[in-house]
Parts: C-alpha cells; sequence; structure tokens
C-alpha cells in the first residue's frame, strides 16, 4: 500500500550507497559561474504547476449556471448549497462556442482567467481525479504529486527530470517555497527550492569575515557516506553557497500582499535568467495566519479571496498587472520568447462536496473528490510553440445526480495519468513510460500548431 | 532489521559519553558540559530515569512564566492586537522554556505532542491565547496518559477552532476532526484502517461541543448533538450525550493498530526513520517494543518512553539511522549550550524563516521530517539563523565580546567547543574543516575566529543530525 511523502522522504534518507544527490548547479571544483546551461535550453517549453493546498472546491470554481438536458446541475447546486451559491447571473459564462450549451460558468472573482478563455488560452479539464479516491488531504497530495495511485514515491515532474536529466549549470526543475515538493523529486534528479531570491544571500556577505567561512561551510559536503544524512546536510550545504552565489547579483521581485504573486514573480525572474528552468512548482494556500482551500467552515470569504489571488498571480506573471494595476517593480508582461512556450496549470488534492455542512456564513464543504483543472497557454498567435493548446472545456461534467437525489460527491470523469501523460508527452516532449497505452494522453487536448 | 550484535549494551552498562550526548540531544535539548562529566560512567539506565523523573506539573510550585499565568496576565502576548506579534512572543517564551526548563524531556515531549496534534492560529481563533493554553494542556499530559490526552484535545478550544468542531451539530455533521483523530491522532491513513462512513459516524458522535463566549469556555449543548444511533469501527451506541466522544475514543485506541501508530511515531521522533514506515508490513522490534509498552500499560506514555530509551535500538547508534533535527530543537539547544536568553536571541523572527515558528505549523499533518528540513533554503536559513542570532553579521565580535563570549573556549581549542555544545567528539570531517578554517584565519582578531567555530558549529552537519 502507498507510503506517504513523509515515508518516502525519509527512506530514501535510509538508503546508504544509494546517494540520492541534489542536482549540483555547478560541479564541485568549477570556478563558480563558469558552467553555463546547454543553450537549448532556452527553446525548451516551460510548465508552471500551481497547487491550491487543502483542496480546491471546484463546483464553486466552475459552476453550473443552468440545468441541461438530462443534467439538472443548478437545480441541484441551488438546492444542495443554500448558504454558498452563486446565481447564474454572478457567474462568469464558459460561452465559446462549443462549451455554451454546458451553461457551466468560472467564479466571479477570476476575472482575468474569464477574459483569457475568451481570448483562446484557457482549456478547463474536468473531473479530474483517479480511481479509488483517497479523501486524506496527505495521501491525496502524494498521489496529485506523483500521479501514481498504488505507489506514490517519486514525482511525475521529477521522474520527468530523471529521463530528460539535469544538465550541469540548469536549475531545469524549480520550486518555490521552503521545502522541495515531492513533485520535482524523482528517483535520479530532483528540483531545486528557492524561496525567495533576496533570501538566498549570506547575511554575513561575500567580504573577508564571511567567505572564508562559506568556503569552510562547503567542505560540510565531504563528510563520509556511511552517515548518510549527516553526508546529505554537508551538499546540501555546498548546494547552498553555489546557489547563493549564482542568484547574488539578480535582482528581487516586489512584496505584495499577494503570497502567491510573490512566488510566480520570483519564479517569473528565475525563468528570465540563463538558468535553464523549464519546470516550476509553486503552492498556493492562504497567507499568515490564513487557511488554505481546506474551507471546511466559513468557506465563502475565504475561497474568494483564494480564488481572487490566483488570478491575480497568474495575471501578474503574465502581464505584470494585478486587476489591471502595474505592479511596481515589475517590467511589464513575460517577455514573448518566454510567455508564448509557458503553459501554467492549477492543480489540487481533491475538490469538495456537493452540499454545503453547515449553515449562514458558517456553512462550509467537507473533503470531495473529482475536480477541474485549468490549463492555461500562450497566446493563439504565438509562433513559438510548436504544439497549441485547445482552449475550452475538456471532459465531461461530473454527475450531480437530481434535485430527488442529489449526488453526495463528483467523480472522475477525466484520469489524472492521462491529463499528466498529456502534459508530458506534447508540452514538454516526454512521454512517461509507465503511462503508455494505458494512459493515453487525452484527445485534442494539445494539437500541432499548424 | 535489528542492530548489529556488537552495538548492543545492556542497560545497566556504565554510559560512555557518546551515550549521554546522543540521549540528551534526543531527549533534552542537548548535554550541558555538567550533564556530560555527570552522567559518562555512572549506568545508562540512571541517565534515562533522571530524564524521566518529572513531577506531575500540577504537583510543582507555578513557575514564575508558567503558560496559564502569562495568558492571564497576558505577558506572553503583550501585543495581543497585532495577533502575529502574540504568537511571536509566545514561540519566544517557549523556547526559552526549554532553554532553561529542569524537566527537559517534559519538554521535549511537548514539542512532540504539538506536531502531533498540529494546531495553527487562526485569525482571528484560535489565537495565540488558546494555543498557549493548548501548549500547558499538553505539557500537563506530556509523560502522561494518552487516552486523556487524546480526550482533552478533542474538546480543546483551540482544536474546536482549528479543526471546526465548532461548527459540528445535528444534521450539519462537520467532518474535520473526525477524520484527522483517526488518520493523524490515532490509527494512521494506510492502509485503510477506517472507511468514509466510520468518519461520518464519529463526527455525529462529536456533536455538541464548542467553545464559545468572551472567554473561550468549551461547553457541551445537548440540542446541537445527534441523538441518534451510530456505528463506528464496527460498534454501535446509542446516545451517550457529554460521553459520547469518550466512546469513540475508547473504540478508536482499542483498534490493534493504536499502540503501533503512537508507537511508529515517538520511535520516529526519538530513535530512527523506521523503514516500515507506519503501514508495518516488515517487522520493527522497537516499534512493537513500545507499542506493548503502551497496550500494556494502559496508555502510559512515560512507560512508553522509557522502552524506547533504554533500548538496544536506541542505544546502538547505527550511523545509518540519524535523525534530522527540527529547527526549534537546532535553535533552544544551541542557546541552551551557549547560555543566551531565547529572547535575546531574537529566536521567532529566524525560526519563521527555517520553516518552524512555534504555534503556526503548516497544516493538521505538522511539521516535515527528516531530509525534508535538508534544502539549500533551510540550510541557508540555518547558517544565516547562526549569524543573527549571535549578533555576528558584521562586525565579528557579537556576543563573544559580552560576558557569554567570555565563558566561550578559544577559537583554538576545538575539543572545548565540542564540550560546550554537549558533543562527546566531533566527526573527522567537521573537525578538519573549522581546524583549517581558523589555520587560515591566522592573522584575524581571535573574536572573528571563534565567530566563525561558532557559526560553523551550529551548521555543521554534527548539529544538524544527530
Amino acid at each position: 500500500m502507498a507510503l506517504t511523502r513523509r515515508e518516502f522522504i525519509g527512506r530514501m534518507a535510509l538508503v546508504a550507497g544509494a546517494q540520492f544527490l541534489p542536482p549540483i548547479v555547478f560541479r564541485a571544483g568549477d570556478a563558480f559561474g563558469q558552467v553555463e546551461p546547454d543553450p537549448e535550453s532556452a527553446n525548451r517549453n516551460r510548465l508552471v504547476v500551481i497547487f491550491q493546498q487543502g483542496g480546491n472546491d471546484g463546483l464553486n470554481t466552475v459552476i453550473p449556471r443552468g440545468d441541461i438536458s438530462g443534467a439538472p446541475r443548478y437545480s441541484v447546486y441551488r438546492k444542495v448549497r443554500p448558504a454558498i451559491h452563486y446565481t447564474p447571473e454572478q457567474i462568469l459564462p464558459l460561452d465559446r462556442p462549443g462549451d455554451a450549451d454546458q451553461l457551466l460558468g468560472i467564479n466571479r472573482n477570476m476575472p482575468k482567467i474569464h477574459s483569457l478563455y475568451r481570448e483562446g488560452r484557457v482549456a478547463v479539464v474536468q473531473g479530474v481525479d483517479y480511481p479509488n479516491h483517497n479523501y486524506s488531504h496527505f495521501e491525496s497530495t502524494d498521489i496529485w504529486h506523483t500521479g501514481q495511485p498504488e505507489k506514490p514515491d517519486a514525482g511525475w515532474i521529477g521522474r520527468h527530470l530523471d529521463r530528460a536529466g539535469v544538465p550541469l549549470g540548469e536549475l531545469r526543475g524549480l520550486g518555490i517555497g521552503t521545502e522541495l515538493p515531492l513533485m520535482l523529486r524523482g528517483d535520479q534528479n530532483e528540483g531545486t527550492e528557492v524561496q525567495s531570491i533576496n533570501q538566498m544571500r549570506f547575511l554575513d556577505g561575500t567580504g573577508a569575515v564571511g567567505t572564508p567561512r562559506h568556503q569552510a561551510f562547503s567542505r560540510f559536503a565531504d563528510h563520509p557516506a556511511d552517515e548518510p544524512l549527516r553526508r546529505f546536510a554537508g551538499e546540501q550545504a555546498r548546494q547552498t553557497v553555489q546557489l547563493v552565489d549564482r542568484l547574488q547579483t539578480i535582482g528581487q521581485p516586489p512584496r505584495t500582499p499577494n503570497y502567491l504573486t510573490n512566488a510566480l514573480l520570483t519564479a517569473r525572474i528565475l525563468m528570465q535568467e540563463n538558468l535553464g528552468v523549464e519546470c516550476v512548482f509553486v503552492w498556493h494556500s492562504g497567507g499568515q495566519g490564513v487557511g488554505g482551500y481546506d474551507t471546511h467552515s466559513a468557506q465563502k470569504a475565504t475561497h474568494e479571496r483564494l480564488l481572487s489571488d490566483l488570478d491575480q498571480g497568474i495575471e501578474a506573471f503574465l502581464f505584470g498587472t494585478m486587476g489591471g494595476q502595474a505592479v511596481a517593480g515589475v517590467n511589464g508582461p513575460l517577455p514573448p520568447e518566454i510567455a508564448n512556450r509557458t503553459l501554467i496549470m492549477t492543480v489540487s488534492e481533491f475538490g469538495r462536496r456537493i452540499g454545503e455542512n453547515g449553515s449562514g456564513t458558517n456553512a462550509g464543504t467537507d473533503h470531495g473528490a473529482a475536480a477541474p483543472v485549468f490549463m492555461i497557454g500562450p497566446p493563439q498567435d504565438s509562433a513559438l510553440a510548436k504544439v497549441k493548446l485547445t482552449p475550452g472545456l475538456h471532459g465531461d461534467h461530473p454527475d450531480m445526480g437530481s434535485t430527488a437525489l442529489p449526488a453526495d460527491n463528483l467523480f472522475m470523469t477525466t484520469e489524472l495519468r492521462r491529463l499528466y501523460n498529456s502534459a508530458l508527452e506534447w508540452w514538454l516532449g516526454n512521454p512517461d513510460p509507465a503511462y503508455e497505452t494505458r494512459y493515453e494522453p487525452l484527445t485534442n487536448l494539445f494539437t500541432h500548431a499548424a | 532489521m535489528s542492530a548489529p550484535a556488537s552495538l548492543l549494551r545492556a542497560a545497566d552498562a556504565p554510559a560512555t559519553r557518546q551515550d549521554v550526548s546522543r540521549l540528551f540531544a534526543r531527549a533534552a535539548f542537548g548535554a550541558t558540559a555538567a550533564d556530560l562529566d555527570r552522567w559518562a560512567g555512572q549506568p545508562y539506565e540512571a541517565a534515562v530515569d533522571h530524564l524521566l523523573n518529572v513531577p506531575a506539573l500540577d504537583s510543582r510550585a507555578p513557575a514564575p512564566d508558567d503558560a496559564e499565568r502569562l495568558v492571564l496576565e497576558n505577558d506572553v502576548v503583550e501585543d495581543l492586537a497585532g495577533l502575529y506579534n502574540g504568537v511571536r512572543h509566545a514561540g519566544q517564551w517557549w523556547v526559552e522554556r526549554m532553554r532553561t526548563t529542569q524537566y527537559p524531556l517534559e519538554e521535549r515531549m511537548v514539542l512532540f505532542w504539538h506536531d502531533h496534534f498540529a494546531t495553527a492560529y487562526l485569525d482571528p481563533y484560535p489565537d495565540v491565547r488558546l494555543l498557549v493554553l493548548q501548549n500547558q494542556t499538553m505539557r500537563r499530559h506530556a509523560l502522561g496518559n494518552f487516552q486523556s490526552m487524546v480526550a482533552d484535545m478533542t474538546v480543546d478550544p483551540a482544536m474546536l477552532y482549528w479543526l471546526n468542531g465548532n461548527e459540528n451539530a445535528v444534521g450539519k455533521p462537520n467532518e474535520n476532526f473526525a477524520r484527522e483523530l483517526f488518520e493523524l491522532f490515532t490509527l494512521g491513513v494506510v492502509p485503510q484502517r477506517y472507511t468514509e462512513q466510520d468518519i461520518r459516524e464519529a463526527a455525529r458522535a462529536l456533536t455538541g461541543w464548542a467553545a464559545e463566549g468572551a472567554t473561550k469556555r468549551v461547553t457541551f449543548n445537548a440540542n446541537r448533538h445527534d441523538t441518534g444511533t451510530k456505528t463506528v469501527l464496527g460498534t454501535t451506541f446509542g446516545n451517550l450525550g457529554n460521553q459520547e466522544y469518550l466512546k469513540v475514543i475508547d473504540i478508536a485506541l482499542a483498534q490493534d493498530v493504536a499502540p503501533k501508530f503512537l508507537a511508529y511515531k515517538l520511535v520516529l521522533n526519538f530513535g530512527y526513520f523506521p523503514a516500515t514506515g507506519d503501514t508495518f508490513q516488515d517487522p520493527d522490534p522497537l516499534i512493537d517494543k513500545v507499542a506493548a509498552t503502551l497496550r500494556g500499560s494502559n496508555w502510559n506514555v512515560k512507560d512508553a518512553m522509557r522502552t524506547l530509551l533504554l533500548s538496544e535500538e536506541f542505544r546502538a547508534a547505527d550511523p545509518a539511522k540519524q535523525l534530522v533535527r527540527q529547527p526549534i530543537d537546532i535553535v533552544a539547544s544551541a542557546c541552551k549550550a551557549i547560555g543566551v536568553s531565547a529572547r535575546s536571541a531574537n529566536v521567532s523572527t529566524l525560526l519563521e524563516r527555517m520553516g518552524q515558528l512555534p504555534f503556526d505549523p503548516p497544516n493538521v499533518g505538522g511539521w516535515p521530517v527528516q531530509k525534508e528540513w535538508l534544502s539549500p533554503v533551510t540550510t541557508l536559513a540555518r547558517y544565516d539563523w547562526g549569524v543573527t542570532a549571535f549578533n555576528l553579521t558584521t562586525l565579528p565580535t557579537g556576543i563573544l565580546g559580552s560576558g557569554v563570549g567570555a565563558q566561550l573556549p578559544p577559537s583554538n581549542d576545538l575539543d572545548a567547543w565540542a564540550r560546550q555544545f554537549g558533543l562527546a567528539g566531533l566527526s573527522a570531517n567537521t573537525r578538519a574543516v573549522i581546524r583549517d578554517y581558523v589555520a587560515a584565519k591566522a592573522g584575524a582578531p581571535e573574536n572573528e575566529k571563534r565567530a566563525g567555530v561558532l557559526i560553523l558549529l551550529v551548521s555543521s552537519p554534527d548539529w544538524m543530525v544527530i
């Protein structure tokens, strides 16, 4: 049965001899900064994964606006959510040709994503989940990180890094935060975690006092391998010294009250540097003293703020604006040579139950199952991306039952592994052999550029 | 897999300095030099029993900084207007208590329980006052009875806010606490040891409790309690009113896996990372022993810790079974070793950057473990912590020019530095790194060199991994 994330990581530490090395940005002994990434890395497609931590309420993200033949979705929705529903006119319609007859829409706190949808840059993949859904935050998070429900021990992007390699001098997999996420941990390779650029500095500076200390600090990497964890701690010291050296000349993004914006702007700066950044992972949860998407109670206000932060974070990353206002210190839109190769994907460990669990402003929702995934691609007229994202709704909306007998939960209509393999095969050009034949890429989610 | 026979020693064999250093590092925020001298050569068992000899909290004279008093007098939360500052004050209060307590194992257990029943402040509730009171409840049960602890946590005011017990009412059950009661607090999630239906039924049984009013007093409101029949983990019961939560806990803790699950958590925190995880597919003799003690003693935590700390497996000191220290432990231990107050070392700001601000765990699953603490981000934060805490940022003197610094060894006496930090010695590489640093700085002022030694020591593999 499944290992949890923490068991996996702890277990790795026990495998003496099978050293799980961090990707060394620069080879020990190389003068700092002498190793440049493979020039080809500039031509790669980029993938940015935003993880909505806590279980995003998919039904108040992509929302029914009406009933359609055989599926009285809005009537059911209205009935089981007396306190936290939206009325049809409050919902931003998903009204592209081919989608309009579904009578679905997205939350009013996501106006930028809605306008990108209308421009043909957004795919909404419905009902994504895996069989035998696990309702535990921790188990289900591991499964979404790995795309391996039976054995969630290595991240789906980490395994991509295993197959693709992490060339010297590259931050091919980049996490923003304090702790490298499982998604970026493979069996042999892994990504690198950076919290914020301005914190990647030694506080004792780079002068005659600090530098000799840092050189000594780096030598902790020579700790003998018979104490594998101490050796690993030492290797982190060397990695840190090298990373600090590489990053200390790079400017930092402004700090905004929106934590997701800050993380995405940090990623954006590093993507614009010649560091070979290809896959980025960012958590989205609450902020100081504010819970994340695990909205068991008093859901509406929290969820609205989170979706607004998500919308504005993505807006800041792509355009340098939030709510249409320029963010001071950000230099306009993401440059086209990157924007035209970048795909953003939002995922969460699960959706939430159809019915609300309380009453009035206290109402929330308990842990559920399937939920929609947003994918935001380059502009339709991008000449750089050799692969195009097909905008609009993909997959079926999960069954919600009838007003007489509402469903309790939303179940899978799209297999998570097919979604991941779509991104791997089409966007990153590196299909996962473990997914072959059983988990074919989703039909028509991507197409070849004309 | 048991430890090699050659590494095993009897509990009554004399403790080596290595034994004492390791025992105190894991169970007592590190040995002082005096601890090393006192217990080395004594029976190992005597050192363990010394740590375990903690009189019940309520039988002791209240310390001047006892949690409840501080909360009442608003001392610990002097900045209640700014909730976040209150959390930071509380964090510094607690780390200082870890550093100075006469009963370090008790405080180390409270840290374990804070991670196990991980509750974070939220705006507006639970606020730091409720969390400090919860912290005191955990201290009351720290080495006591686990069943009583689970019962008190179930109706703890901070917990009622944190996992939505307050919203759990008849007709509108909220599953949040019930799920974590099984998954995180008593049984573990893998393999599936309970069903979704068990969670729903347990949530109904727990309805009616809420922390309310200006004082957040916990009350049972019979009108909000679901009086119907419930079936939890195969046991069916009718309405038991305000005793029903105890019934649910009885049922959970009667499961065969329950003592193994807590034993696994204890071994993971104080012993080593068990290769079998919490699936228990492979036998782990230490988990089995600790679980047997928990079951046999009817959930006595002190007995379980005694079994663990005296075990051959704990004492074997297998280099492949080391533990990564968590930041709070690193900070409390370093402040203790050097003799600086956690308040003067401004630990909350620094702990926040290291990713472990007390009273603010990232989620109900608690903090990371083992390698999850070792990334460039946290490595840099720990290095910078040493620089900042001891005020060594630019001036090379910092605390070394103070009275505290006068007590610290010269830069070229690494044996004395190891002793200062409660270590039986330094590993060969760490010793070589620091020795070469001092040699390379031959012409520098002595206090600059001592500052370098101090920073390198508190960020060394020897200090991070025990």
